[in-house]
């Protein structure tokens, strides 16, 4: 008899440690993890939250957003119930945030702060039995558990060592392994990879991914690239403001400027640079390489997709080669803070 | 709880916080009452050619020697020990990073409060049955009863200092904030002591406890004498753990 698909589905997950025990419910219950209305927070002589307003939903990876200081990790505190909102509503895993209330969503979330920290004078595998006895682990799941998530994010040698002797990375590491071990339906990361290196956070960002309908995982970071690789809704704010609240493709659509590479015979450059200077989609057209770079005004990414190419042929522009610059999150991330910074100077 | 308790003394135990505070008072335990056996022969060994005489000491003075330098220093050591107990998570970080799991604040707190109390109470009194029966070995045998009543004055008075640094610790921002004003009340408390305790305002002074050592000791005070001061501190530490559970449950982290 062969062996079954699950079979086969748990192996394949937990060689990139995602177990398949780790349902959650995250796919069972629909709406969302964490809802958040006018959340306003202010601290004496500054506010750091001014009516945020934005929806988590379950089983989604969302984004989190913003330059230093935005208000990131005030926000992240106040859905944790660490800190009180001035005002405004919070729920998270259905249950309404009272701050100083008991909470029971707290069962079902894991958090991880963007510096990971470790009580005093334990060792790696100690504070990840602490972290498994706090949930209530069962006893043999943990130590299976806690041995393979030591192993997966290269910490066995380790083990046996004070955390406090551990590299940033490394108790970054183990901070995601603290996550991982309650297999939580909600994980709240702040800053998860800025510690890592490149092996780390392509180990952490493939978790991330593969947690997508499994769980509901909201996390800040200022990788503009990883949020593109790994999150299907984010929220921008700054200063305190939401600024944008979206699905990672209409933002792009929206906000993200396309980019093509534009080769022509050596004699045309000058006469197809003037042409396509001309088109109303065009936000400009530079030399690059000894191609054009030619960059679309916001929004008319389609435009110029669809009508670039024809219309030089149409031209009589003989093209011998027209490639696509990879169109990305960061440039429409500086697009919306730029965009609000220039209404507040305006204002 | 238990998982918070068991931390709590790991993290402590490997710190060397607790153990620095036992290792000072067993020091305590062992070296008074050889000290005051052998004066004599230490004055006559560093002090050559000036003929000192020093009566034999008592059993009682021995242990009463041992009670007040774990009062002064041991008390100075504690505060030293504990002002970062929370103060310095909160630093850290480790405060949030806790509370952020299913972990009640009131639970946070009485797992620490647990720990420290726990080493106050068996610490004392087992460094305290070490010093007496050592006076018993080296000098003679101090009145049972008497010393553990004694000994009692001095755990609750410990524990009411304990309590105050662990508030403050709760309370402010840095361990070195905590550690400071504890310190200062201490001394303030001593000299406030010496004003009053001749007045009636005495019985309601937490401070009355150490006084009472050596009465206790001497057998010119009893059982009865302590009640006040003992009921008294017992409510300023019931009342000074509330108030702080109180403040930290609605404190931001």
């Amino acid at each position: 008899m062969g062996l079954g698909f699950d079979y086969c589905f748990c192996q394949y997950f937990w060689t990139n440690y995602i177990p398949c025990s780790w349902q959650g419910r995250g796919l069972k219950i629909k709406g969302y993890a964490i809802t958040v209305k006018g959340l306003t927070k202010h601290f004496p002589g500054h506010r750091a939250l001014d009516e945020v307003d934005f929806n988590v939903k379950r089983g989604s990876i969302h984004g989190f957003l913003g330059p230093n200081g935005a208000g990131k990790t005030t926000a992240i505190k106040i859905i944790l119930g660490l800190i009180p909102a001035t005002s405004g509503k919070v729920n998270v895993l259905g249950e309404p945030l009272q701050f100083g209330g008991k909470h029971n969503f707290l069962r079902y979330l894991n958090y991880l702060p963007q510096d990971p920290v470790f009580p005093e004078g334990l060792t790696g595998r100690e504070a990840l039995h602490l972290v498994a006895d706090v949930y209530k682990l069962d006893r043999g799941k943990k130590t299976e558990r806690i041995d393979r998530l030591l192993k997966y994010f290269q910490l066995d040698d380790a083990a046996g060592r004070r955390v406090g002797a551990y590299s940033r990375g490394m108790q970054q590491r183990l901070g995601i392994a603290a996550v991982l071990l309650t297999e939580p339906e909600l994980l709240v990361l702040d800053e998860p990879v800025s510690a890592l290196d490149p092996e780390g956070r392509r180990r952490v960002l493939e978790i991330i991914m593969k947690l997508k309908g499994r769980a509901t995982v909201f996390f800040s970071s200022h990788i503009l690239d990883d949020v593109e690789r790994v999150c299907d809704h984010i929220t921008i704010i700054d200063r305190g403001r939401k600024l944008l609240d979206a699905g990672i493709s209409d933002l792009l659509n929206r906000y993200a400027v396309e980019q093509y590479l534009v080769t022509v015979r050596p004699d045309q450059t000058e006469q197809a640079a003037a042409l396509i200077r001309g088109k109303s989609w065009v936000s400009r057209v530079t030399p690059h390489l000894g191609k054009l770079l030619v960059v679309s005004k916001p929004g008319k990414s389609e435009t110029i997709s669809e009508k670039l190419l024809p219309g030089l042929i149409r031209d009589g522009i003989t093209v011998t080669e027209f490639t696509q610059n990879r169109t990305n999150l960061e440039e429409a991330f500086f697009r919306i803070l730029e965009e609000n910074h220039g209404q507040e100077v305006t204002k | 709880m238990i998982v918070l308790v068991l931390k709590e003394l790991k993290s402590n135990w490997r710190s060397f916080r607790y153990p620095a505070f036992l290792l000072i008072v067993l020091f305590f335990a062992i070296l008074d009452p050889l000290m005051l056996k052998y004066m004599n022969e230490i004055f006559d060994y560093f002090a050559t050619g000036i003929e000192m005489v020093i009566p034999d000491p008592s059993s009682e003075e021995s242990f009463l020697s041992y009670l007040s330098d774990v009062s002064q220093i041991g008390v100075i050591v504690l505060i030293f020990m504990t002002m970062g107990t929370v103060a310095r998570e909160k630093e850290t970080g480790v405060t949030g990073w806790l509370l952020s799991k299913p972990i009640g604040r009131w639970q946070y707190l009485a797992a620490k409060l647990l720990v420290l109390y726990a080493i106050i109470i068996a610490g004392l009194f087992a460094c305290s049955a070490v010093a007496y029966l050592y006076t018993m070995s080296l000098i003679g045998q101090p009145p049972l009863g008497a010393s553990i009543l004694a000994t009692t004055c001095l755990v609750i008075f410990t524990i009411y200092i304990a309590t105050i640094t662990f508030s403050l610790s709760t309370l402010l921002k840095t361990p070195l904030q905590a550690g400071g004003l504890t310190m200062l009340y201490f001394f303030l408390s001593g000299i406030a002591n010496m004003l009053i305790s001749n007045s009636a305002a005495a019985n309601f002074y937490p401070n009355t406890l150490l006084s009472l050592m050596k009465p206790l000791l001497d057998k010119t005070a009893t059982a009865t004498d302590m009640t006040w001061p003992l009921i008294i501190t017992i409510i300023f530490i019931l009342l000074l753990v509330l108030l702080t559970g109180r403040r930290f449950s609605l404190m931001e982290i």
